[in-house]
């Protein structure tokens, strides 16, 4: 089983994420109430694979909510989910006061993951699931923010795809937002595949 | 001049490759691998593409989602490195077509080969394009050849 967890706070486009990365996923909207929504099946193909994801999503209201989610997720009765997922997409909005320390917290669950698993699997080097954060805007964000985030991001080893902006590529040629996030899944070492030939 | 190590890196933290042609053990690669990944991932797209590293050198250089990194010891040219990094890319590029991180995850023995031909014991063995593309597109015909044969 491939499985992921989109969380975020209420209405931060989580179903319009899925939706353009994979089309007519859901007749769901980010306005109703997604909290513990699975789709399962969603279908992924590459040239070299195929196979099927099953993306479980949460939300949460406010910061105080988000650090009892972390902490419910990091406890020990909560081993069995960390093993079984394959990644964590958090999704945030650019005007969230609280990026940084939600960022902090992500990092946590990222890290008890890992050691989690490089427990299990002495002789693997890594955890291969996603570490992502999405971050979107409904207005115009300031560059020193973006800088702010995106550096704290990289020091806590999480991926950040920005997808304020609107251009899927950037300066030095690289993919960003949408066509990065769906890098990112296709690039995944996910256990259940179909490799084609 | 010689190349200690050649590590390939993706944007998320993930080994796609690593190539050593120094003696270490297991341990003190997996150690080193987990330092660079934090040191280079670290590191915003306009600053310094080479930095001091123990005792040697770490040269480094992205392409797309990927990191190269390549360490040297500290009398040996950093920008010849930089130049066999390219080299290096540019003969995957021509080998597998416009080559993207899928194509080197599936296909890493194709990487690897290609790596072989070019840099032996850390060293550039063979400076011609074509030559390094000759021999890999010739065991691959070997390698098709075989395979009709058992099929016979």
């Amino acid at each position: 089983m491939n499985r992921v967890i989109i969380v975020g706070q209420k209405k931060t486009a989580k179903i319009a994420l899925l939706r353009s990365l994979f089309e007519g996923v859901t007749e769901r909207s980010d306005g109703d109430d997604n909290s513990g929504l699975i789709l399962s099946n969603v279908p992924l193909s590459t040239r070299y694979y195929s196979c099927n994801l099953d993306f479980m999503v949460d939300e949460y209201d406010d910061s105080k909510e988000w650090e009892d989610w972390c902490e419910e997720i990091l406890s020990v009765e909560a081993l069995e989910l960390r093993e079984a997922i394959n990644g964590i997409i958090f999704i945030f909005d650019f005007s969230s006061k609280s990026i940084l320390q939600d960022l902090t917290k992500l990092s946590k669950v990222y890290d008890q993951i890992e050691q989690d698993f490089l427990l299990r699997n002495k002789d693997s080097i890594q955890w291969e699931g996603i570490k992502l954060a999405v971050g979107f805007s409904r207005s115009p964000v300031a560059q020193q923010l973006l800088d702010e985030v995106y550096d704290a991001s990289l020091e806590k080893g999480i991926e950040l795809v920005d997808l304020s902006i609107a251009s899927q590529e950037n300066a030095y040629g690289e993919a960003t937002g949408i066509r990065r996030v769906k890098e990112i899944l296709e690039t995944c070492s996910w256990p259940d595949v179909v490799k084609l030939r | 001049m010689a190349i200690k190590y050649l590590i390939m890196l993706s944007k998320q933290g993930k080994v796609r490759l690593s190539k050593w042609y120094t003696v270490i053990s297991q341990k003190e690669k997996l150690q080193l691998i987990k330092e660079l990944t934090a040191i280079v991932l670290n590191r915003k797209a306009k600053m310094c593409n080479v930095l001091e590293y123990k005792d040697h050198k770490i040269v480094y250089r992205r392409y797309a989602s990927l990191f190269f990194i390549a360490g040297i010891d500290v009398d040996d040219n950093e920008l010849l490195t930089l130049e066999i990094i390219h080299r290096y890319v540019e003969q995957m590029d021509k080998a597998y077509g416009n080559v993207c991180e899928l194509d080197i995850i599936f296909n890493f023995q194709k990487a690897y080969h290609i790596l072989d031909e070019l840099l032996l014991d850390g060293t550039l063995q063979e400076s011609s394009k074509r030559e390094v593309l000759r021999r890999v597109g010739q065991q691959d015909q070997y390698e098709l050849e075989d395979e009709l044969d058992t099929k016979f």
